[in-house]
């Protein structure tokens, strides 16, 4: 966890104390934390020495007698900030893992400056191979159940084939909103990568990129002598911390990220489906009074509003809210 | 691995903490640096325990200047700190003497 997470997780769950109570927690850590980075610890490990961050945030609710589980479960509202955010985070890590473990090869094999390219092409070519398949599944979904709903089985309203014209309506609606929300990833990836370099001072140094990289960039501006050595210290060191990095929560991490996604994009024709429905009802009810004998029909679909509104809930709620992994650690 | 429990342990942290400022005002990572070198705890429990034990009156901070950063908040023990932490010391020997005494009969009995 780096500072800046930490601090954001304090003012969450700390929001129901006055600013300057809050202000004030936050200094004591910062200062904590600074002094740790001076005797040499790193600020991810010197938080890491802090323990268990959700126990002790309850103690600190504690001291100003707040019960510590109040308003704990909805300090995140915002479904798809938090979706981008673990999904950047998962796929920051999981990249930079893939990526210093084929740059150590291939720059072995290419020669350095090749090497980055060729592990910057890779991490361009899975991203895009993943988002694609679940993009277009999604896509999949959307088109078929178009295709039989609104296409084969309503497909004449008062003469008009609106259900050809809503099917393809729908279709472009999703490839929209997919589009907007790749473009979404692409921004907020790119964003967070310059404000990284612009922190560095300026210094051409993708902090993305994992110490070996670092290593490379520097080891040209210092003594040649001591490139080889400094080369194999920090190869070194970052094998250890791959060797003791949780994997199977990682997996874990990873599959519930594509479900959501997964989810997000099959759960997008069903919001518009619900959306005509009710649009559905309003134009029955008027047809019904109106003389036509559409009352029947105008129940079912305020019927099927209802239901699909409570399944909708429930999903939503299922898939996005519910934590998972174990009590204490980072929520997903 | 420890076999004391957390809670065993935060017990007697509040005691340790109090001690610890009696001689002198100390601030955070000073006494959080203390503190680790008697007992075993997640460093990140013992702010909120300084919070709570401000927030009862217990201790009073203080800003002063330093020359390595941004200012640093001094803890010290007030009067009825003081008297809080006598009472707990207190407690804690006659636990202490207990517990050990309980032992020396159930080793004599073995």
């Amino acid at each position: 966890m780096t500072k800046n997470e930490f601090f954001k997780y304090l003012d969450k769950r700390l929001s129901v104390l006055n600013e300057k109570e809050r202000e004030d927690i936050k200094s004591e850590y910062s200062q904590h934390i600074h002094m740790k980075i001076q005797s040499g610890k790193s600020e991810e490990e010197a938080i890491r020495d802090f323990g268990d961050i959700e126990s002790f945030v309850d103690d600190i609710l504690s001291a100003y007698n707040v019960d510590p589980n109040y308003r704990k479960s909805h300090i995140d509202s915002d479904i798809a900030e938090k979706a981008i955010n673990n999904g950047m985070g998962i796929f920051r890590k999981a990249f930079n893992k893939a990526k210093a473990f084929i740059s150590d090869a291939a720059g072995f094999i290419l020669g350095n400056k090749l090497s980055t390219l060729f592990s910057l092409f890779l991490k361009g070519l899975v991203i895009f191979i993943i988002v694609f398949f679940i993009y277009g599944l999604g896509y999949f979904i959307v088109n078929y159940l178009g295709m039989i709903f609104l296409r084969d089985m309503f497909p004449h309203i008062l003469g008009i084939p609106i259900g050809e014209y809503l099917w393809k309506f729908i279709r472009f609606i999703y490839a929209a909103t997919g589009f907007c929300v790749a473009l979404t990833l692409v921004i907020a990836y790119i964003r967070d990568s310059v404000y990284k370099i612009n922190k560095k001072g300026g210094k051409k140094v993708e902090s993305n990129i994992v110490e070996s990289e670092k290593v490379v960039n520097e080891a040209v501006v210092t003594d040649e002598n001591n490139v080889k050595a400094e080369n194999t210290e920090k190869v070194k060191r970052e094998r250890r911390s791959l060797a003791d990095y949780d994997f199977m929560g990682f997996l874990l991490k990873i599959v519930i990220l594509c479900i959501r996604i997964g989810v997000f994009f099959t759960l997008l024709p069903y919001a518009f489906m619900m959306f005509f429905a009710v649009v559905g009802f309003g134009i029955l009810l008027v047809a019904a009074f109106a003389g036509y004998p559409a009352w029947g029909l105008a129940i079912c679909t305020l019927g099927f509003d209802l239901c699909a509104a409570a399944v909708f809930a429930f999903i939503v709620k299922l898939v996005y809210f519910t934590k998972f992994g174990k009590k204490g650690g980072e929520s997903i | 691995m420890t076999y004391l429990n957390t809670q065993f342990k935060k017990g007697v942290l509040e005691l340790i903490v109090l001690i610890s400022v009696t001689g002198r005002d100390m601030y955070g990572y000073e006494l959080v640096s203390e503190v680790s070198k008697i007992i075993d705890v997640n460093e990140g429990t013992i702010y909120p325990l300084l919070k709570r034990l401000t927030n009862e009156h217990y201790f009073e901070t203080y800003l002063k200047e330093s020359t390595e950063g941004p200012p640093r908040k001094y803890y010290h023990l007030t009067m009825a700190g003081k008297i809080y932490k006598d009472n707990l010391q207190r407690e804690w020997e006659d636990f202490y003497k207990r517990v050990e005494e309980f032992i020396k009969e159930s080793e004599k009995n073995d």
